[in-house]
């Protein structure tokens, strides 16, 4: 019985060549996308390197760093899961690229006021998680409140004011 | 220690990056040979060579992937 003929477009299989993990697949399994995608998170992992074996196969080697807790195995084994899932992410990424544009441009364009309209819409005064007495002044200030306004005294630097308050207690001291 | 980098996975401009930025640490050779670029790399020590190999490739493969990011 004559052997069966290995399709190569379905191999994905990882050897182990001296000290190194080798994976071996067609390029039309996975894109060059999802390749450096997968190389890039390994990057810490292990030493990586790539080559084109031939007008259709793409190898990869992994190399354990020195001292490295992954052992060949398990390297390859997350490297060929981890192309899945970036194979997976572009593929989304593709089908979903219209409606995500789309999304964005209508966000940034309802950002814009319309034309015509010098001033943006006016701050609502009903501010529920404000406190009652804050809320009051932010309502009868708010026509009037230039940036340069500091109500609360929140631009005075801390020496200045902590300053005179010491120079107050001081003075009561002494008498 | 060798190490060859095919033309159609890295660009030439990822090559010469890493070569740039190892040069100091060191001495490294390149040359072509039909579609690869080879590359040889000295590190002074033969213990660390290989480790400095791994780190070069490592970085090529790095400058290739930022490379493919501004089109």
């Amino acid at each position: 019985m004559p052997a069966k003929k290995a399709d190569s477009r379905s191999e994905f299989k990882a050897t182990v060549k001296g000290d190194s993990a080798v994976i071996r697949f067609h390029k039309s399994l996975y894109s060059t996308d999802a390749l450096f995608g997968t190389a890039f998170v390994f990057l810490d992992r292990c030493y990586v390197h790539c080559d084109l074996v031939d007008d259709d196969h793409i190898e990869v080697v992994l190399t354990p760093r020195v001292n490295s807790r992954w052992s060949l195995a398990e390297l390859a084994g997350e490297f060929k899961n981890e192309m899945i899932n970036q194979a997976l992410r572009f593929k989304l990424a593709k089908q979903t690229e219209k409606v995500r544009t789309m999304i964005v441009g209508r966000a940034i364009g309802e950002s814009i006021p319309p034309d015509g309209q010098q001033t943006p819409a006016p701050i609502t005064t009903s501010v529920p998680d404000l406190p009652p007495e804050v809320a009051k002044l932010l309502s009868e200030e708010e026509e009037s409140l230039d940036f340069l306004d500091d109500p609360f005294g929140i631009a005075i630097p801390w020496e200045e004011k902590y300053k005179k308050d010491e120079s107050a207690r001081g003075e009561g001291g002494k008498q | 220690m060798k190490t060859r980098f095919h033309k159609k996975i890295y660009p030439a401009r990822a090559i010469k990056a890493a070569v740039a930025a190892f040069s100091e640490v060191a001495s490294i050779s390149t040359s072509r040979d039909g579609d690869y670029t080879i590359v040889d790399l000295q590190s002074g020590d033969t213990a660390d060579d290989a480790e400095f190999l791994g780190e070069f490739e490592n970085f090529v493969l790095g400058e290739t992937i930022s490379m493919r990011g501004v089109k």
